[in-house]
């Protein structure tokens, strides 16, 4: 009972001491997570990484992305290019960093998109369950027949390429496999009793949905949006690489790959390296922040490995 | 039971078929009007507009468009190619068997790695080698396989002077050097499947060496040879199966990718150059042989599933 007591802040107290006390809980649990799952706190700090380089590109990157620097025409890695040059005289570290952007942007607009779908068909499909939930799980299962590269190549042949339409195509296949998972947190999230008391009290669906289902199911959706987000940076990479992704001249690092860059790459290996090496690095990182994160948050979804798009 | 089964879950089958082909069929009813006209111009694909939707049949009322289109598809009349003018049934038929040859290899290779290294990871849990073989299958999953590609046709290439040949050879004209062909891409295609098959065999094997019946055979003296592969990899390997399912579609998708690296003449190069022509009857060909290949491959998984565990008869 005592514990209880520990957690109140007295009135009195200056504003400043309460904001410490919080902070030291935070830094409290960060440890314990450290501690307990050395490799996803490794892979969080990954993903730190590549969040500052999307954000600071300016500060971080020597030169712009598409500064073609007189003179260094396929430099290999040194101390005036960290990873060397490309074809056309631009410094691949440089390019890297600000293909940081278009991998944040793309996986963290399709992952939000993505999830607000998915819980907004995953939540209603598991709550009134019936004739809905039937035909809705029907309609889940013909999107996730395709195999993810084909129906997303397809359908940017039709609506063109760019980056709101990979993201818009990419967030639908995603929504389609995290609904299911959502759906069935849902179901066991209805049996408990505080939904039952919810519904006495004479609270309407909409409400219960939001207030009572929903944050029940919160550590479901962070487990899967770490776990997807590594697939949809690989799926993005590849639409990239296959040329129907992020159009030029925003560097993404699927594009670094392909195109005119790949008839020189037998004179300059470091430059189908290094984009490869900041994809593999950056999916690894999302894989094990997830697999830890499901460990610690929702073991029920072990074995499950998200949306996984490659 | 097992024929009610099979039953029961066809039932569930046809309506996500149906669904998809509606799928399929909408994806050019989505066509920007720009688009069209850029058929029409760039590629000279028709004199006018009005001939231009005519050939993608998109003049007439849109129900009668789909069930002709599906009445068709079901007698193997796919419609025409616009770029090259032959019926899209005829091109695939000459395509499907190389994707399938690549998608067989590729599962045969991620059925090879994938389960005796999840076994090994079971039964040495938390040991040097259980972390060695979670850490490879997590950076399986996590190496974008056209890089993979790309470095095991440049890099040898500098360093050795050998590149893997992106010629494709006939099974007729030389069959070694065509079923050779297919081992690299098949082998690098497989790895993300192989890395799926590790952590699923190894967390089933786990449940399964914790059972009652499990413990007995320990306790009456058997060997680990005995108890993990007779005894418990025959329980721990049913749910892996169903993952072979998921695997089938994945490795289509990456069929696309391989193909075009590889040089090989199959259905994800055919899908490939079908966007890049503006295509579109090829494109809904493809997407639909696509999704019934998988639809069907998971209704036999499912049956076989059945078959294995009569638990989940219901």
């Amino acid at each position: 009972m005592a514990s209880h007591v520990v957690t109140v802040t007295p009135a009195g107290w200056p504003e400043a001491a309460r904001r410490a006390g919080a902070l030291r809980r935070t830094l409290t649990t960060l440890i314990r997570f450290t501690r307990r799952k050395p490799f996803g706190a490794l892979g969080a700090v990954i993903i730190l990484t590549l969040l500052l380089m999307a954000l600071f590109a300016e500060w971080i990157a020597p030169y712009v992305y598409d500064q073609q620097i007189p003179g260094a025409r396929l430099r290999p890695p040194g101390r005036d290019f960290l990873l060397g040059t490309d074809n056309v005289s631009r410094d691949i570290f440089s390019r890297i960093v600000y293909g940081a952007r278009v991998t944040v942007t793309v996986s963290f607009a399709t992952v939000f998109l993505g999830n607000l779908l998915a819980a907004a068909v995953g939540i209603t499909s598991g709550y009134f369950r019936g004739r809905y939930d039937i035909a809705v799980q029907r309609v889940v299962d013909a999107w996730q027949a395709f195999p993810a590269l084909v129906i997303i190549l397809s359908l940017l042949a039709v609506l063109g390429p760019g980056m709101l339409n990979v993201i818009l195509s990419l967030s639908i296949l995603v929504a389609a496999a995290a609904s299911r998972v959502i759906r069935s947190a849902t179901l066991s999230v209805v049996e408990n009793q505080y939904v039952e008391a919810a519904r006495a009290l004479g609270a309407g669906h909409p409400r219960i949905m939001l207030r009572h289902i929903l944050p029940n199911v919160m550590a479901t959706i962070v487990v899967i949006t770490s776990i997807g987000l590594g697939g949809i940076i690989l799926a993005e990479s590849a639409l990239s690489f296959l040329g129907y992704g992020v159009p030029p001249p925003h560097p993404s690092w699927g594009s670094m790959l392909s195109g005119s860059g790949r008839t020189y790459m037998y004179i300059a290996p470091w430059m189908a390296i290094w984009p490869g090496v900041a994809i593999s690095l950056v999916v690894f990182a999302f894989n094990m922040l997830g697999d830890a994160l499901r460990d610690v948050l929702d073991p029920r979804l072990r074995g499950s490995h998200g949306g996984s798009v490659k | 039971m097992l024929r009610k089964y099979f039953f029961k879950r066809l039932l569930v089958a046809i309506p996500s078929l149906v669904l998809a082909s509606l799928i399929v069929f909408s994806l050019v009813r989505l066509l920007p009007g720009d688009v069209v006209v850029l058929m029409m111009e760039e590629n000279q694909y028709a004199d006018d507009i009005e001939a231009m939707r005519a050939k993608l049949g998109l003049n007439r009322p849109i129900y009668v468009q789909y069930f002709e289109w599906i009445g068709r598809a079901l007698v193997g009349d796919l419609g025409e190619s616009l770029y090259t003018r032959r019926p899209i049934a005829h091109d695939l038929l000459t395509r499907v068997p190389v994707s399938l040859e690549l998608g067989a290899v590729a599962i045969f290779f991620a059925i090879l790695l994938g389960i005796p290294i999840g076994i090994v990871s079971a039964i040495r849990q938390d040991t040097a080698h259980d972390y060695v073989a979670r850490g490879g299958a997590i950076l399986g999953l996590s190496v974008p396989g056209f890089w993979l590609g790309t470095l095991v046709v440049v890099l040898p290439a500098i360093y050795f002077k050998w590149s893997p040949s992106i010629q494709f050879t006939k099974l007729a004209d030389n069959p070694w050097g065509h079923v050779t062909q297919f081992i690299l891409p098949g082998l690098l295609l497989g790895i993300a499947s192989a890395a799926s098959i590790m952590r699923l065999t190894r967390t089933q094997l786990l449940e399964v060496l914790r059972q009652d019946y499990v413990r007995t055979a320990w306790s009456k003296g058997m060997s680990e040879r005995v108890v993990v592969l007779k005894h418990s990899l025959k329980n721990a390997l049913i749910p892996v199966v169903t993952v072979l399912g998921i695997q089938v579609a994945q490795v289509l998708s990456g069929t696309v990718i391989f193909e075009s690296i590889f040089g090989l003449p199959g259905m994800g190069r055919l899908l490939f150059d079908a966007i890049s022509e503006r295509d579109y009857p090829v494109i809904q060909g493809i997407n639909l042989v696509v999704v019934t290949t998988v639809v069907s491959v998971n209704l036999v998984v499912d049956v076989v599933y059945a078959y294995l565990d009569p638990r989940i008869r219901f």
